[in-house]
């Protein structure tokens, strides 16, 4: 039994007007339930941010529903997505976290232990814009120049097991580069790193490292996707235009976990009955003027795909897993051989 | 001087004030602090101007720290790394009748390292890129290397004995994953470990339990020595203590500016740095630091705010966060649409003046508010300080799990609990093991990075060179522990417990790593074998140590505490502490059912305001309430 804030205020609500409030005019299978939302990430912005804002606009979408909000930003999120995929039948846990574990899926790495194509996706809120920047004291001022530079190109990553020293080791064998990325970094040391010289390339996403480009102590030398509406110029190369051999699957696994960021996880248990409730619950909320004037105002660019597609993209990149799952770890061993120095690969 | 009469005129001090009195709410009220202060508060900002919203943040933060050494001193209750410095001595002077002066002296001290670091911060605008970039691995290296130099003098006399504890604290430091090579290490296949250990439970449970459980037993001071009320004089006697430890005071602040500068050291470990080199300058003294020494609040307070205005010049001037509560800062500045970064120096620079003063003016708004709470919390602890022992247990675990209600914080907090008597009974210091817990991964991490990418060239580099000497002043002038004994009261059996249970740690600890691929490994077995061969050396030296007074330890309470935490699971926060109370009532002096009834009522309000009001979660009843869930479905 749980008492929340918003229980009680609706509870006294309803006891002085005598009106069950329904926005919608409907009972809809969410009423009266228990809506929890779980955020896979913690921190100032980015994926904490995107998440309060939506589950505080979808409790307005919902005002039959009682939504409470938890942060469970353990081991990047691999936390949230467990209790989210072990839900029982029936218990709304639903809830956002990196879908970069996309590699981690892949990579068949231990602290996934769920099947990423089996959860219930409600939809997606926005699209990460991932480049590949130089610092300015490294005097690398194009892809061409980083492909040609002796010796490996520092780039400073939160673990050697992150989004971006995966995609860095992808990259490498994909592009010809000598990308090398040290663990240990925060994002204040990252910085730091860059500006410092201690680091010569950055590889994640553009809104991260805005400041270091726009203050002139950064260049972007490749951008990773394509974006409707991009922050980088569009005569930056994009990755698809460089490959060494084109056409590489892996460019597909790059652009997806990219493309579908801020994506929101229901359980496989969900009755289809409460997956459609859910996803026009994000549909209505994605589309309120309130809830896009709100993240205007906190910045937040918006890039929102309903569930169904986004269900149909998990699928059918999963449907290929196996050989994506060869072809990531050859790609990925060339590009470790490559960060230590052995280009021959 | 133009911007000076802007602020105070346009409105903009209307901002700060607000500020001031936000930020002095968040450091009074535990686990509050400037990080979860500075999220809350980002709302309100938007009500002011943009400039008025990030001067109302950096009011809020500037003071956080100033109130939050209230409660470590006055209660004990430390909910952070960097408060359970000033609780050490804090709290031993409170306890020694001494509560207002301390404060006086956190007060001062906290005024001046904030205003010293605001100066700086505004003095460094012209050499602020190469003052930050001139600092990399190498120097962050050697940063933690003198930060754990210290170990010896917080160890007091018990040098094995305080090895083996900050031994134990790298080792617990490497519970997670280890971002070098990716290997889950000591996790046991519990995603919950993956991201470490959590520090609150760990402070709670090592500092707030055993010293409110110590405190319930420990006979009333005499009415001599006891404060009859809080006494204004006595405050202001600690402000003129503080400026006569200037040299502590002065030393602490350029600790906190320095450390403040270097984005990702962590705001405790210059409170720490500036505790431990406090505590070496007190070894001659009647009453050293960790004994009730005024010197060990100035410093961790000094360092605490002085802190701030360090980290601001990375913040403000290069955009990159300090610390993470100024990366909320930033993600508010952003929000207002006041981008930091070095365009803020172009022009007239008239923000950065503006930001400076208000971190000035907040540090000296805070005072009068200081003023007039501190003494009558004080004084509400003064006549009864053993009933502060239940209710401080109370408001830590509702902190620690009101805040984190997962079973594994529970876990982490019971078994940090159970140390911390342990340790306490043994006479051993703890302060070692949040030294060792801080630094210890800094250590590792700065020195992959620094071979990884200098090798042997970081020895040319200027910041290591001048870092280096000073470690080696440092190492070469610390004073050897006194051939004299220790007088503080320990039980042999449970300091014969504490070094077994270190041997055996150690050894599985050593087993455990040795299958961790790669570097993985060196962490947890260098640990592992310092803490053995510490601990080993202790218990050898129990055969030679006098007999001393065993410490006073309230059992009964202890069992009660136990079963309070182990009923939450079962029915939920809020009944098991109702019922800890009513187990308590004796201890509490709630004899009258009436009284006892307005306590509980007062202490189940509380706990609700602060799940649902600040963190916005549900009540829960454990699995009582699921049962319930089950039933009504």
């Amino acid at each position: 039994m749980n008492l929340t804030r918003r229980g009680l205020l609706g509870a006294a609500g309803s006891m002085a007007f005598g009106l069950t409030i329904d926005g919608a005019g409907a009972v809809t299978p969410l009423a009266g339930r228990s809506i929890r939302f779980l955020i896979g990430n913690e921190g100032s912005g980015g994926y904490e941010a995107y998440a309060r804002l939506f589950s505080t606009h979808l409790a307005l979408t919902l005002p039959q529903s009682n939504v409470t909000v938890e942060v469970v930003p353990t081991a990047d999120g691999r936390l949230a997505a467990k209790r989210i995929f072990e839900a029982d039948r029936g218990e709304l846990v639903i809830g956002l976290f990196e879908s970069a574990l996309i590699y981690a899926s892949m990579s068949g790495e231990s602290g996934v232990a769920f099947d990423l194509a089996k959860f219930n996706w409600l939809g997606k809120l926005a699209v990460d814009e991932r480049v590949i920047l130089a610092s300015r004291q490294s005097g690398i001022t194009t892809i061409a120049d980083l492909a040609q530079h002796s010796g490996p190109a520092i780039y400073p990553a939160s673990t050697i097991a992150s989004r971006g020293s995966f995609e860095c080791y992808i990259v490498n064998t994909l592009v010809g580069l000598p990308i090398r990325p040290v663990a240990g970094y925060n994002g204040a040391e990252r910085d730091l790193a860059m500006l410092s010289g201690e680091a010569q390339v950055v590889l994640g996403s553009y809104a991260s490292s805005a400041d270091l480009v726009e203050n002139g102590d950064a260049v972007v030398l490749l951008r990773l996707n394509e974006v409707p509406r991009p922050s980088v110029p569009t005569s930056i190369p994009l990755l698809r235009e460089v490959l060494r051999t084109p056409g590489s699957p892996l460019v597909d696994l790059i652009e997806l976990s990219s493309n579908l960021g801020r994506w929101i996880a229901a359980p496989p248990t969900a009755s289809p009955e409460d997956v459609a409730a859910l996803r026009a619950a994000f549909d209505t909320t994605v589309a309120s003027a309130a809830f896009v004037a709100d993240a205007a105002q906190q910045r937040l660019p918006l890039d929102p795909l309903p569930g169904i597609e986004v269900q149909e993209k998990v699928v059918r990149l999963f449907a290929r897993e196996a050989r994506l799952k060869d072809d990531l770890l050859t790609t990925v061993a060339c590009g470790k051989r490559r960060a230590d120095g052995d280009l021959t690969c | 001087m133009h911007v000076l009469q802007t602020l105070l005129f346009d409105g903009h001090a209307f901002a700060v004030l607000i500020g001031v009195v936000a930020g002095f709410a968040a450091g009074i009220l535990p686990g509050i602090g400037g990080r979860l202060g500075l999220a809350l508060a980002l709302p309100f900002a938007t009500a002011f101007d943009p400039l008025g919203g990030v001067m109302f943040l950096l009011a809020l933060h500037s003071v956080v720290h100033t109130s939050g050494s209230i409660t470590p001193i006055a209660y004990g209750l430390p909910t952070s790394a960097s408060d359970a410095a000033t609780a050490i001595d804090g709290f031993k002077l409170q306890q020694a009748g001494r509560g207002s002066e301390a404060l006086g002296a956190s007060l001062t001290a906290s005024s001046v390292g904030g205003i010293i670091g605001a100066l700086v911060f505004i003095l460094a605008a012209p050499v602020v890129r190469p003052l930050v970039t001139v600092m990399g691995a190498p120097e962050f290296l050697l940063l933690s290397l003198l930060g754990l130099s210290f170990v010896s003098i917080l160890s007091g006399s018990q040098m094995a004995g305080g090895l083996a504890v900050a031994a134990l604290g790298v080792l617990a430091s490497s519970v997670g994953l280890d971002p070098l090579t990716a290997v889950p290490r000591f996790t046991f296949d519990r995603l919950e470990l993956w991201d470490g250990l959590s520090m609150v439970p760990l402070v709670g449970g090592l500092f707030v339990v055993p010293e409110m459980l110590s405190l319930s037993r420990a006979r009333r001071a005499p009415p001599s020595t006891r404060p009859t009320r809080a006494e204004f004089r006595e405050v202001l006697r600690g402000t003129a203590s503080a400026f006569r430890h200037w040299v502590v005071l002065i030393h602490s602040t350029i600790v906190g500016i320095v450390v403040g500068m270097m984005p990702g050291a962590g705001s405790s470990v210059a409170v720490w740095i500036a505790y431990a080199n406090a505590a070496r300058r007190s070894v001659r003294d009647a009453v050293p630091v960790g004994a009730g020494n005024l010197a060990g609040v100035i410093a961790p307070e000094a360092a605490n705010n002085a802190k701030e205005g360090g980290a601001l010049i990375p913040t403000i001037y290069l955009g990159i966060p300090g610390s993470s509560s100024m990366a909320i800062l930033i993600s508010g500045m952003v929000m207002l649409g006041m981008d930091p970064g070095p365009h803020l120096l172009q022009g007239t620079g008239s923000e950065v003046e503006a930001f400076a003063w208000t971190v000035a003016l907040a540090n000296l708004l805070t005072i009068p508010l200081f003023l007039a709470a501190a003494p009558l919390i004080v004084g509400l602890t003064a006549p009864r300080p053993r009933v502060i022992a239940p209710f401080a247990l109370v408001a830590i675990t509702t902190v620690i799990l009101a805040g984190s209600p997962i079973p594994f914080t529970l876990e982490q907090f019971a078994v940090m609990s159970v140390f911390g008597v342990v340790l306490l009974l043994a006479g051993l210091p703890r302060a070692p093991f949040i030294l060792g817990y801080v630094m210890g991964p800094i250590v590792e991490r700065s020195l992959s990075r620094t071979v990884e990418i200098y090798g042997w060239d970081a020895l040319a580099r200027p910041g290591v060179i001048v870092l280096g000497v000073i470690l080696v002043l440092v190492l070469f002038r610390l004073k050897r522990p006194s051939a004299a004994p220790s007088d503080e009261p320990f039980s042999p059996r449970a300091a014969a417990l504490a070094f077994v249970i270190m041997l055996v740690l150690a050894a599985a600890a050593c087993i455990a790593a040795s299958s961790y691929p790669g570097s993985a490994s060196f962490a947890p077995i260098g640990a592992s074998l310092v803490m053995a061969i510490a601990a080993a050396t202790g218990l050898a030296g129990l055969l030679w140590r006098a007999p001393a007074v065993r410490p006073e330890f309230d059992l009964v309470m202890g069992a009660a505490f136990v079963a309070q935490l182990a009923a939450t699971p079962l029915i939920g926060l809020v009944p098991a502490t109702l019922g800890f109370l009513v187990a308590m009532r004796t201890r509490l002096g709630l004899a009258s059912t009436k009284l006892l009834f307005v306590a509980l009522l007062a202490v189940f309000a509380l706990q609700t305001l602060f799940s649902l009001g600040l963190f916005d979660r549900p009540l829960d009843l454990g699995l009582l309430g699921v049962a319930i869930d089950a039933l009504q479905r």
